[in-house]
């Protein structure tokens, strides 16, 4: 058992002996009274005296209970510590929620809740023993040991001043796991008191939330031992929520008819109430024309909106190269989410490999015109200008790595006509961060390829053996998921779809839930698409595998003569392109990776090395751009998660916590200054408020019993017994009254 | 001796008189008095009162023959009477420290005996000296003659029988100007008291009787056995009959007794219970010897206490026809 207040518990005990001093003083002062009938009162004593004894000694104990259980309760006990007293040292583990959330600045006077929270945790400290020990562990991506137990004042004060906030994630799991452990190591004998200073926010919680299922389904045995001894203490969940806008998504892709790149911004807002309001976007990037700022104007109670702008290249920017672009909002409430990073790749002309058979486009007998063809004249129309994509038709045989240098996508129309060697080299081609489109062979029912194909290049996808000719011919779904692969054609993607119907189709296997790109009325995917993970690479993903479901072949769909085939294949090799290049975008907090042996540097100047097998040592610490020297670039931007700033009540944080020990709250007074740390342990109250229940029914108890005891009730006259009988004194009394009255002048007995 | 005087009136209040008037102390016992009075006497044959005839048997003085009776029947038959005599009261006073005890509030200066001077109670001695003036007075009233003696633990002073009209002032004063101090040791007391009295007497003990029973059935036997007649006034104060104390104290011993502290409140019910046994064994013993006993409360007046031992002996002697 230990105390929050160990000076009034040891009041509280020496309280105890407040009854007996009392009892031993009145004794003391007790009047002497000179008696005749010693011989008589000697045997009522002696005839009452064990009772009379274990009736005062009742009493005292009631007293001497009450007193104790009262001290007991105003100093707050808990268990978890070693000493009853809590006389002994006790380490104390702060961990420090230095996550992206915990700059948000409140509403009423602007403080950052980071300085808030760090105050709120030096009061609670101001109140540790002189001996006790102190560690810091910081919660951000990844969590840290920045200060192992000591009880060095001012390394404690130097250490935690010098704190700050970070742009990274929170990992209060991660962190308290290192806090216990590092009061494991410590292994202080008044135990070990975790103090997680936070403002438990969403962002801190979801974590924490996870973290408790996990346990609850998977490690429920062994965390009820390992709980024991570690008691944590949390500062109060904060429970404003100040409105924010953030940057929540932002795309850029080149534009169709080459020179602009188009921006697409989401803008999101959270907070408890949203009213309305404006939010001002600018967006900008190296090498792009300046474009005049974006109002949105937020309606109330509105959370999302979107903002397009279309940047126009300048000079050489239209080279080919990844460009950077950056779409930012004024500074509100908190400044994480305020700025997005993205980057897009840019291309005077992009080159498209479609391996298939020749032929001919003849319009007599369009039932025999290959899916090469049709996809041929999609991403490259006889039109002046073109749409940027130069195709080069490659015969399946004919392919190997040497056929793919210099392009950009692959379309593969005859996968049954693939040599092993073609397959490897479309794997090596996508690894490298390539597009590859595959449709199945139109000629022929029997699809024999498939896994093989699908190995090579990486996915899970997977085929049947054999097309399905369809009974009735079978539409695109009425509703559609979004998926970033058409996201330029979406408004239009509706009418687009309604037109076509298929009426023989390659089922699509093993298709995850996100990798849908379009699908049929009945559920299944016509187009999916998934980056190929390596797993020699660290299961790094890289490039982009699209499959469609049927060969683009009037045998199979009538999708060739509609109008969504051209803008179809061209933003799948388009779009396909700037998704796959994405994956040179992370997270702050997340990991990064790059050309090996390389240095990736900010426009500050902060620096990750890369180490030779292409990883960081260390996770990205800010958002920005990092660009390498041989001209690779990255956006980092702010993970969603890591700023979902939503309040979290007392019972979802406590019980969130509760997976890693006994759980209390603490709540510092004002005076952070005056390190006056008022605190009240939640999960001790009943605790508290038990042992005051005590106190009280000891005192009421010892007010009866001691009621009872006095006998008081028979020493009133005329209500109990009268003594002995005399003569000159009817028994029947009032019928003779004694005469008490003083005697006057001759008034002699 | 005009303070004496003073100081025997307070002792003697006129409605004490006015309530023992009606009553007469009557012995249970033939006495042998040496003087004519009221009581019966174990000499038979002298004159005064016709007790009964008997037939002549030889030997018997002719002076006794009822002539009148012998010469109407021709029969001769003796005439037998009863002597009256005079009675001697002996009062025995407990002087002990015991006696001192008293919690009835009188004007300071009050009482005049040793236990209540300089003090503002009406003490039990004050009682005990209260009730043998009253019983002095009734004695000497209905011309017996009334000594008294102070008993503590050995018989002190005494002052001597006489049927003197202000005997009862003798007495006050002796009472007024004796120490109380010392323990009660009746049996000794009595035995000091039986070598000076040969006579039958009627022997009046006022006391607190706060001593083993034994002792008291000891000295009660002595006197019955030697032919007295025992009256037992038990003298006790108001608070030792109720023992009505609400706090806590230490009880000092009056007569040298070890201090007890506790609380009165708690063994208020078994003090009593007690007290009861003693105050019933005290009158059991009185009985057992064909003695009287009452128990007086020292916040009553003395006079219905007395009034009340008068009338039963009264009562008593009606039935045996003295």
């Amino acid at each position: 058992m230990n105390f929050l207040h160990p000076g009034i518990a040891l009041a509280g005990a020496a309280a105890v002996a407040l009854p007996i001093v009392i009892h031993l003083l009145f004794r003391r002062r007790r009047v002497a009274v000179e008696w005749a009938a010693m011989e008589l009162l000697r045997e009522a004593v002696r005839r009452t005296n064990r009772r009379l004894k274990l009736e005062q000694w009742l009493v005292l104990a009631l007293r001497s209970l009450a007193v104790l259980a009262a001290g007991l309760a105003l100093a707050v006990p808990y268990f978890g510590g070693a000493g009853l007293l809590g006389d002994s040292a006790k380490t104390w583990i702060v961990v420090v929620d230095d996550g992206a959330s915990s700059m948000l600045r409140a509403a009423r006077d602007g403080e950052q809740e980071f300085a808030r929270v760090r105050d709120e945790a030096r009061a609670v400290l101001a109140a540790r023993g002189a001996q006790d020990r102190v560690g810091v562990v910081t919660a951000s991506l990844p969590p840290r040991l920045v200060l192992a137990p000591t009880a060095d004042a001012a390394a404690i004060e130097e250490t935690i001043a010098r704190l700050s906030p970070t742009e990274s994630p929170v990992d209060l799991a991660g962190a308290i796991e290192v806090a216990r452990a590092a009061a494991a190591v410590d292994a202080a004998p008044g135990g070990a008191t975790l103090l997680v200073a936070s403002a438990f926010r969403e962002a801190a919680t979801e974590g924490l939330v996870a973290n408790a299922s996990r346990k609850a389904v998977d490690e429920a045995p062994a965390t009820a031992g390992t709980a024991q001894g570690v008691r944590i203490v949390a500062l109060r969940p904060a429970q404003e929520s100040p409105t924010d806008a953030r940057v929540s998504r932002v795309e850029a892709r080149p534009s169709p008819a080459g020179g602009a790149v188009s921006v697409r911004a989401v803008v999101m807002r959270e907070g408890a109430s949203l009213e309305r309001a404006q939010a001002r976007v600018r967006a900008a990037g190296d090498g792009f024309a300046p474009v005049a700022p974006r109002t949105i104007d937020f309606e109330a109670g509105q959370r999302e909106a979107t903002v397009e702008f279309l940047l126009a290249t300048m000079g050489d920017a239209a080279t080919r190269g990844r460009r950077g672009i950056e779409v930012s909002l004024d500074a509100d409430t908190l400044e994480p989410g305020n700025t997005a990073f993205t980057t897009v790749d840019l291309r005077p002309e992009t080159e498209v490999g479609v391996v298939g058979r020749r032929g001919t486009l003849d319009a007599a007998d369009l039932d025999r015109v290959p899916a090469s063809l049709w996809i041929s004249r999609a991403l490259a129309p006889a039109i002046e200008g073109g749409a940027g994509i130069r195709v080069r038709e490659i015969d399946p045989s004919t392919l190997d790595r040497r056929a793919l240098l210099g392009l950009d996508a692959v379309v593969v129309a005859r996968p049954d006509l693939l040599a092993p060697s073609g397959m490897d080299a479309l794997g090596s081609f996508v690894g490298e961060g390539g597009v590859v489109i595959v449709c199945p062979a139109g000629e022929t029912l029997a699809q024999g390829w498939s896994t093989a194909l699908f190995t090579k290049l990486g996915t899970a996808f997977r085929t049947g053996a054999e097309a399905t000719v369809l009974p009735q011919p079978l539409r695109l779904a009425e509703e559609q998921v979004p998926s970033p692969l058409l996201s330029s054609v979406r408004a239009e993607l509706a009418a687009l779809a309604l037109p076509v119907e298929v009426t023989r189709v390659l089922r699509l296997e093993s298709v995850s839930q996100g990798e849908s790109v379009l699908a049929l009325a009945d559920g299944t995917p016509l187009v999916a698409a998934a980056s190929p993970r390596r797993a020699s690479d660290g299961d790094r993903r890289a490039g982009l595998v699209v499959a469609l479901a049927v060969a683009p072949e009037l045998a199979w769909t009538n999708l060739p003569v509609k109008p969504l085939m051209v803008p179809l294949f061209q933003e799948l090799v388009r779009a396909g392109l700037q998704v796959a290049a994405q994956r040179d975008e992370t997270l702050v907090g997340g990991e990064l990776r790059g050309v090996p042996s390389t240095v990736l540097r900010t426009a500050a100047g902060r620096a990750i090395s890369i180490g030779e097998d292409g990883r960081a040592a260390e996770r990205v610490p800010s958002a920005g751009f990092w660009r390498g020297d041989a001209g690779e670039i990255v956006a980092a931007n702010i993970d969603m998660r890591a700023i979902a700033t939503a309040p979290r009540g007392e019972n979802d944080v406590q019980s969130a916590l509760a997976a890693f020990g006994e759980v209390g709250f603490v709540q510092a007074s004002g005076d952070a200054g005056a390190g006056a740390a008022s605190a009240e342990a939640a999960g001790e109250r009943p605790w508290s408020l038990g042992l005051l229940a005590l106190a009280l029914a000891a005192l009421l108890l010892e007010g009866v019993l001691s009621r009872i005891f006095s006998h008081a009730s028979i020493t009133r006259a005329g209500r109990g017994d009268e003594g002995v009988a005399t003569v000159g004194r009817v028994r029947a009394r009032g019928a003779l009254r004694p005469k008490d009255e003083p005697v006057g002048a001759g008034g002699a007995r | 001796m005009a303070e004496r005087a003073m100081r025997a009136e307070q002792y003697l209040a006129p409605e004490t008189l006015g309530q023992l008037a009606p009553f007469e102390l009557r012995s249970r016992m033939i006495v042998e008095g040496v003087m004519s009075g009221m009581h019966r006497s174990p000499y038979q044959g002298l004159a005064v009162e016709f007790a009964e005839h008997r037939q002549y048997s030889p030997g018997d003085s002719i002076r006794q023959m009822d002539w009148k009776v012998f010469a109407r029947t021709d029969k001769m038959y003796v005439k037998r009477y009863v002597q009256e005599t005079n009675l001697d009261v002996m009062v025995l006073v407990d002087r002990s420290r015991s006696m001192r005890y008293g919690t009835l509030a009188v004007k300071r200066g009050w009482g005049g005996t040793d236990a209540s001077r300089g003090s503002s109670n009406w003490t039990k001695f004050d009682h005990a000296t209260a009730t043998a003036a009253a019983l002095a007075y009734v004695c000497l009233h209905q011309g017996d003659r009334v000594g008294l003696a102070l008993f503590d633990e050995e018989l002190r002073t005494q002052v001597k029988r006489s049927s003197q009209r202000d005997q009862w002032r003798a007495i006050v004063g002796a009472l007024s100007g004796e120490p109380v101090d010392g323990r009660a040791r009746i049996g000794r007391a009595v035995d000091q008291m039986l070598a000076r009295v040969t006579n039958r007497a009627l022997f009046v003990v006022v006391s607190d009787f706060l001593m083993p029973v034994e002792e008291i059935r000891s000295a009660v036997a002595r006197l019955a056995h030697r032919g007295h007649d025992v009256a037992i006034v038990q003298t006790l104060d108001r608070q030792e009959l109720r023992f009505e104390l609400d706090a806590p104290a230490l009880f000092e011993g009056l007569e040298g007794e070890e201090s007890i502290e506790t609380d009165p409140r708690a063994v208020r019910a078994a003090y009593l219970d007690l007290l009861r046994e003693h105050v019933d064994a005290v009158g059991r013993v009185a009985r057992g010897f064909g003695a009287d006993a009452i128990v007086c409360d020292t916040h009553e007046s003395v006079g219905p206490a007395l009034a009340a031992l008068l009338d039963r002996r009264m009562a008593f002697a009606g039935r045996r026809g003295g």
